[in-house]
């Protein structure tokens, strides 16, 4: 397996689904990322990116704003998302919610709302979150194993904690958005997550 | 959107695609300027005026002329200022108040043009070294907006300039109503500009043209042939070829263009 | 402007920092400088010092220029008071707005708008100290800083300036070469196929000097962006090579 830097308008040899353009037959990266390639075939992973909604997505939201028939919602995307329901929210409110769909211009409606009640807040770049999450859910669900913690994670980078350890949580979410790019991530975080205190 | 953008939306597409076949709304060759018409002295109290028509386009470029100071780093020589406005008068989507970036734009590449094709003399018009100088203010009109106003300000303004007569100086006082000397002019700096639509690029583009366009370079060129300003605008790119051609192309034009409209 | 009483190359053809006609000023760029911005970059390149950050893409700001197809870019080239000998009022000049828009558009043809509707993608470049290429320093700070930042684009934008002194074509004009030479001609191109993306020029060129200033200002470029490459790669380091 080779790791490297890759920036936009370099040519990618390796077979590469997302984040690139083709021309004239050659494809190229559309940004600034890790491209991970075994045997001719690779994926590019950015290295910040912004929330773009895809259907499924379970995001964490803020109520905004209370319409007729639902709430607009900032979901960490320069469009509100609009969530219908006929549940009593107030600006300021928490929630999780899914995708439900996303329109031609981008714009998501939610479902399957569910206000969190209490807790702590914790902003990262959206592209960190597939690494918080770890394969299979291993790596966070270590976090709320060896915290005791309830943790739901958004798609949009924002992950709420709530229970006794959400600041030694919150580092250890901390320490996997600084080295994302680190052999034994697993390993290290386990290590600091099993010591007794710092 | 203006209410003007969303019927550009549908005619860009007519025009663009005609532009790709080739062809041209008005029929015209890729390489040609619309009829141009210069009427020089249009406004008898400037010291120097022309009114351009490009086809459609009109642009009024006046000249005036006063005394003052010069500036520290040259003691001996006049200055030069351009200023350009898009009155409300000349298109719907212009609005009053103080220039927008296309208006500053034009200006600030009509001075390019007239200042470092060193078209004036400026080291002739210093009165007293370190103490008084001539300035000669060039004001650009746009009349009627119908596309391409870089090159019908520049042409207006070369034209202008080229009838400017200096006003008497009498115990640093200047009378108006007595017009003396010609100013020293040495140059007729021409531009042409061309919009890139697709791979073509179309000379003169109107307004339609001006609209469909991906992007845009003016050229602008003196008497013997040599460039002495540039300015690519909008969102295209050209090769190193491309901008050579070009070059050919508008040494080419605006020689016939001096010719014909810019009386020595 | 004519000053007879500097020489800008001496007898050995050197000019006057010791530089050979076609070399650049020396060059450092460091990417994601900054903590708030969403992408960053710090360049200096001779006496020049630029910061440039991204924020976006956000929401637009007033709403109704919003587009509904793609993504809206707002350059701001802004020159510190203090950056030059003669303080800079602040707030946009003429020449500022100027290169603002055709820095802007250099950019919207690298960027992929059409992947961020409705919104906006704002890049600040601060002059912090100024002497001569400014607007080339600040293009290539900012694409540096919309890489950093995320955004999608076809490549980077890299500017580099030639010009022409006491006759000759010269690569990046210092000050006095800009002040008493006899032409300079900006452009930034998108490296990969070298294509010119923003082109200004001011002085005096004949056909052939107009073919040399093209070859020294894209060769300049490309050396340019190998530094605008390393920057960025070096920003990460990446375990497991």
């Amino acid at each position: 397996m080779i790791k490297r830097i890759v920036i936009p308008g370099e040519e990618i040899k390796a077979r590469v689904k997302d984040h690139v353009y083709e021309r004239n037959g050659k494809f190229y990266s559309k940004v600034y990322g890790v491209l991970i390639e075994d045997k001719g075939v690779g994926r590019i992973v950015p290295l910040k990116g912004h929330y773009v909604p895809r259907k499924g997505d379970i995001v964490i939201g803020v109520i905004e704003e209370i319409k007729y028939g639902g709430c607009l919602v900032d979901i960490n995307t320069a469009e509100s998302a609009f969530l219908p329901t006929e549940r009593e929210y107030e600006q300021g409110d928490l929630i999780s919610a899914e995708v439900d769909s996303i329109n031609e211009v981008k714009e998501a409606r939610l479902t399957n709302d569910r206000k969190l009640f209490g807790g702590a807040l914790v902003e990262v770049d959206p592209v960190k979150i597939p690494r918080i999450i770890g394969k299979n859910n291993s790596m966070i669900d270590m976090i709320r194993e060896k915290t005791g913690t309830k943790i739901v994670v958004g798609r949009n980078g924002r992950i709420w904690i709530k229970g006794e350890e959400t600041s030694k949580a919150a580092e250890a979410i901390d320490m996997i958005v600084k080295h994302t790019h680190a052999t034994g991530l697993t390993e290290t975080i386990k290590n600091f997550l099993e010591g007794e205190s710092r | 959107m203006e209410h003007d953008d969303i019927i550009w939306e549908v005619k860009k597409e007519a025009i663009r695609s005609l532009v790709l076949s080739g062809k041209r709304m008005d029929g015209r060759d890729f390489y040609d300027y619309r009829p141009v018409e210069v009427k020089t002295n249009y406004v008898k109290r400037a010291e120097g005026s022309a009114l351009v028509k490009l086809g459609k386009t009109q642009v009024l470029v006046g000249v005036k002329m006063d005394v003052g100071e010069p500036y520290q780093d040259t003691p001996n020589q006049g200055n030069l200022i351009t200023n350009a406005e898009m009155v409300p008068i000349a298109a719907p989507i212009f609005t009053p108040g103080p220039p927008d970036e296309n208006a500053i734009e034009l200006a600030r590449v009509v001075d390019r043009g007239i200042r470092e094709s060193q078209m004036i003399d400026l080291e002739k018009l210093c009165v007293r070294e370190g103490e008084l100088v001539w300035n000669v203010i060039v004001d650009v009109h746009v009349l009627d907006y119908d596309g391409n106003l870089f090159d019908a300000a520049i042409l207006g303004a070369t034209a202008a300039l080229h009838t400017t007569r200096i006003p008497k100086l009498e115990d640093d006082v200047i009378i108006y109503s007595e017009k003396k000397d010609p100013l020293p002019v040495r140059w007729a700096p021409i531009s042409s500009t061309f919009v890139r639509i697709g791979d073509k690029d179309l000379l003169d583009p109107d307004l339609g043209e001006e609209k469909s366009m991906d992007g845009r370079l003016t050229l602008t060129i003196r008497d013997d042939g040599n460039l002495c300003a540039a300015q690519k605008g909008g969102v295209c790119a050209y090769k190193k070829e491309d901008v050579e051609k070009l070059f050919d192309i508008a040494v080419k034009k605006t020689g016939e263009l001096r010719k014909k409209v810019i009386k020595k | 402007m004519k000053n007879p009483g500097i020489k800008l190359l001496d007898e050995n053809g050197k000019r006057l920092d010791g530089r050979g006609l076609k070399e650049l000023r020396p060059i450092t760029i460091k990417a994601g400088v900054l903590d708030r911005a969403d992408g960053s970059c710090y360049l200096e390149w001779g006496g020049n010092k630029v910061l440039a950050g991204v924020y976006g893409p956000r929401e637009v700001i007033p709403r109704h220029l919003a587009d509904p197809l793609k993504a809206r870019v707002v350059y701001r080239y802004n020159l510190a008071p203090f950056s030059v000998d003669e303080r800079a009022r602040p707030g946009p000049s003429r020449r500022s707005i100027e290169i603002s828009k055709v820095s802007r558009e250099a950019l919207e043809k690298a960027i992929f708008l059409e992947e961020f509707p409705k919104t906006q993608i704002d890049v600040y470049v601060e002059v912090l100290e100024a002497e001569a290429g400014t607007r080339c320093a600040a293009l290539t700070a900012a694409s540096v800083a919309l890489a950093d930042a995320g955004i999608p684009m076809r490549d980077l934008v890299t500017a580099c300036a030639a010009g022409k002194i006491e006759g000759k074509i010269a690569l990046d004009l210092m000050k006095e070469e800009d002040n008493y030479g006899e032409a300079d001609f900006p452009i930034a191109i998108m490296p990969r196929t070298k294509e010119i993306v923003l082109m200004q020029m001011d002085g005096n060129f004949t056909r052939e000097e107009l073919t040399e200033a093209l070859e020294t200002a894209i060769n300049g470029a490309m050396q340019v962006y190998e530094l605008q490459k390393k920057a960025l790669k070096e920003r990460y380091k990446i375990e497991g090579e």
